[in-house]
């Protein structure tokens, strides 16, 4: 190791950065491929997670399809009723049920293997992990009982039976423990002295991630406690502009969860798959640090049209807040590939601009998932999402199309790709069980990442087209007054609906072989997972 | 790598591509901080949110009287109302119709205000595509042009119930 | 487990040499002229709609 430029200036640390004697007291093992430590109890909640996750992704998955043959213009497949209760179904089990026991798992799997330390507490991780099914199982029975039929936003005075709020509140309740337990973990790890040196980027990401989810797990208390009294009828309904701005503390920072588990997440894959590194870590950890320091008042992008708030306020928040968190991700925008294309280039593909590009592991799906999840995020969800986020703009977008069109390519063709790309590691590495099919695995992340960027796409011009989002009948048939619109946006809705099939396929995919992996798959214990 | 630990001093500035392309996103990020404020004074269209508290039934009276002063004819049963240029118009949403429908001249200004008696609404002018949040409880002030003739739909874009796909209305603009 | 072993894999960083990434720097500036164009666009199609304050 070269001797730092600036030695005499700096403190001396004892060690040497990396890991030292682990805290497990026997319940671990060294995986046989990395060589790192693997806490036991903390694989069983990776494990547990991982698998409630995949059950989420699953009823989201097939609920989908049911929607995006419904706004299908030549299909409309279900009776109204069913599109908004699925509508529902939808929005909680891909936006909350799935990303967040996936970002559970992430956070004990990087303060356990990634710090050489065991996990902080067996007993908060089961109380974290039984809240969240009974919260979950809570929403779910109330949805599907058409109890709840108030869309994943729930905005007041619009009211669901009482165990629904409640089911939300025990769920973020028991993430909010899971945070805990991670912050506990790496606390302990500190203690214990497991390592030595700055924590790996991977978990700086993390914290990041938790610090942000703390923030809005209390968001999530602050606006569900009173509207559950509300509908126990102890209180009086909230304010609905209050709701609505306290509502997207919650919503939109949740979303930021999922900007720096998956960001997190793409550092995690470019490593595991070409043995990429990030070229400085002080940026790549300062960008993460703008996440948490100017996410908050994002919310603000979502009232953009709203009464209530002023102009000021919202052009203020949407630019402090906004435009220093979109820095952040324009610079893991840069580092990112630039990591990977330093890689490859070492590794001596370094042929022209893209030679590195072309040579890359496109058979691997944890880096096909990985990349296309980086394009797809940055192209379609990042640049629509600015735009449509910018105050007055706002005002030919809200509430139309244009908006799922651009939160389907951050949250599916981004976090949701970029984590089945992570399945493809986890499922060998932590259940230690081979993939089946393996050339239909390669295909799934290109049948899925194409489907969502069909889907996205048509969204947004149809959205152009004024049609609007969260909307069961393009011709108003039963309306007192006709409603036409361009044919162009008819035929948007059927590119909508080819796009959503496509999406399916490669969602249901994924959830077969990797159901199939984890319960009847080849065990690879004892021996290096079989690369891909 | 990036799950492994850093050397110990990590802490170094960007170089070469990196800091070209920080202090490109950096600008970027100025330009667009500074649309907004420079649009907020010099475009015509904003969302300035004006709007104060109202209580549903006395913003109901309030349209009601309007519609009393300023009806002109009837469309589908339900009053057409022509305010008069510069003044104040009202429409109210309910649980799943828009009441009344206005008719407006090109080019005048209108103080346009909206509010809901029941859930929360959507104001989505098509195939103008304009949009608007309506709140039950605050009157929201949409001080508004049109600057182009003719027969518009008044769509409501916020999940109001199972009505919500029906709920529709027109908006007439003459020369 | 042997603490050595995962010592070893988990050698600490060295501090890179020179790193250049072209391909990385043509694909962000191609992200920055489509953003730039999506959202000027947007903006002209604004200036087109109704006035309203
Ligand atoms: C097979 C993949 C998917 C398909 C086909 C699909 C399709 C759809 C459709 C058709 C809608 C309804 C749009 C509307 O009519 O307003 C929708 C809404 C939505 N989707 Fe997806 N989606 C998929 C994956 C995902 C994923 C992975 C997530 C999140 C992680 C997600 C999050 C949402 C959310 C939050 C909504 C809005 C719900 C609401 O308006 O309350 N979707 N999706
Ligand atoms: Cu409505
Ligand atoms: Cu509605």
């Amino acid at each position: 190791m070269r001797a730092p430029a600036l030695e005499g200036d700096l403190p001396v640390p004892e060690e040497k950065p990396g890991f030292l004697k682990g805290n497990h007291a026997g319940a671990v093992r060294t995986c046989d491929t990395t060589g790192l430590p693997v806490c036991l109890e903390a694989q069983k909640f990776i494990q547990l997670n991982a698998v409630m996750a995949v059950v989420a992704l699953l009823i989201g998955g097939v609920v989908a399809l049911l929607l995006g043959l419904t706004r299908w213009p030549s299909v409309h497949l279900l009776p109204s009723e069913w599109y908004y209760r699925l509508l529902t179904a939808h929005g909680f089990n891909m936006l909350i049920f799935w990303m967040i026991f996936m970002e559970i798992g992430i956070l004990y799997f990087a303060g356990t293997t990634l710090l050489n330390s065991r996990l902080g507490s067996k007993a908060l991780a089961w109380l974290s992990f039984g809240l969240m099914v009974t919260g979950a199982v809570t929403v779910e029975a109330m949805v599907f009982a058409g109890k709840a039929d108030v869309l994943l936003t729930s905005y007041v005075p619009i009211k669901a039976h009482p165990a629904f709020y409640l089911g939300i509140i025990l769920f973020a309740v028991g993430a909010l423990v899971g945070v805990i337990n991670f912050f506990l973990t790496i606390y302990i790890a500190k203690r214990d002295k497991t390592y030595a040196g700055s924590v790996p980027l991977v978990v700086f990401g993390a914290i990041a991630a938790a610090i942000i989810a703390v923030v809005t797990l209390l968001h999530g208390a602050l606006v569900m406690i009173p509207t559950f009294t509300w509908s126990m009828g102890w209180t009086e309904m909230p304010d609905p502009a209050w709701y609505r701005l306290v509502w997207w503390g919650l919503g939109h920072s949740s979303q930021q969860i999922n900007v720096a588990a998956m960001v997190s997440c793409w550092y995690l894959l470019g490593t595991l798959t070409v043995g990429a590194k990030p070229l400085n870590q002080a940026v790549c950890r300062g960008a993460f640090v703008l996440y948490i320091l100017f996410i908050n008042l994002a919310s603000a992008h979502h009232l953009l049209v709203d009464p209530g708030v002023g102009a000021g306020w919202k052009i203020w928040n949407t630019s402090y807040a906004m435009y220093l968190a979109v820095l952040a991700s324009m610079i893991h925008g840069f580092t990112v590939p630039a990591s990977v294309e330093h890689a490859l280039r070492k590794k001596g593909f370094n042929k022209g601009l893209f030679g590195w590009l072309f040579a890359a592991p496109w058979k691997n799906p944890g880096f096909s998932a990985f990349f296309l999840s980086l394009v797809i995020f940055g192209f379609l969800g990042g640049i629509t999402g600015v735009t449509l986020g910018t105050q007055q703009i706002n005002i030919i977008a809200h509430n139309t199309l244009r908006i799922p069109g651009h939160f389907h390519a951050t949250v599916a063709g981004g976090a949701t790709l970029c984590f089945m790309g992570l399945a493809y590691y986890v499922v060998p590495l932590i259940f230690r069980k081979e993939y089946p099919l393996k050339a239909l695995a390669r295909l799934q992340p290109y049948l899925f990442a194409a489907g969502i960027v069909t889907m996205a796409i048509s969204m947004s011009f149809a959205g152009s087209y004024g049609v609007p989002r969260r909307h069961w009948d393009l011709e108003f048939t039963g309306s007192q007054f006709a409603v036409g619109f361009d044919s162009a946006a008819h035929f948007m809705m059927g590119i909508v609906g080819v796009g959503a099939t496509l999406a399916f396929t490669g969602l249901i995919i994924f959830v077969l072989l990797t159901v199939w992996a984890v319960f009847f798959g080849k065990s690879n214990a004892g021996k290096p997972m079989e690369s891909w | 790598m990036s799950i492994h630990f850093p050397e110990t001093n990590w802490f170094k500035a960007p170089t070469g591509g990196e800091r070209v392309w920080i202090g490109l996103a950096l600008a970027w990020c100025v330009v667009l901080t500074l649309a907004m404020p420079y649009w907020h004074f010099k475009g015509k269209q904003n969302s300035t949110g004006e709007s104060y508290r109202v209580a549903p039934a006395d913003f109901m009276a309030r349209t009601e009287k309007f519609v009393g002063t300023n009806k002109v004819g009837e469309l589908k049963g339900v009053p057409v109302v022509q305010p008069a240029p510069g003044g104040d118009a009202y429409l109210v949403a309910m649980m799943w119709k828009f009441y009344p429908v206005l008719k407006l001249k090109k080019d005048q200004t209108y103080r346009l205000h909206v509010s809901s008696l029941d859930l929360q609404h959507g104001f989505s002018l098509q195939p103008m595509n304009m949009n608007f949040q309506i709140l039950p409880g605050y009157d929201h002030v949409l001080t508004i042009t049109p600057t182009i003739s003719g027969e518009y739909s008044l769509i409501c874009n916020e999940f109001c119930g199972f009505g919500h796909h029906t709920m529709a209305s027109k908006i007439l603009v003459e020369d | 487990m042997s603490d050595e072993k995962a010592a070893e894999v988990i050698a600490s960083e060295h501090e890179h040499e020179d790193h250049k990434t072209p391909g990385t720097m043509v694909l962000v500036l191609i992200l920055l002229a489509s953003f730039a164009i999506y959202y000027f666009a947007n903006w002209k199609a604004l200036a087109d709609v109704w006035h309203v304050r």
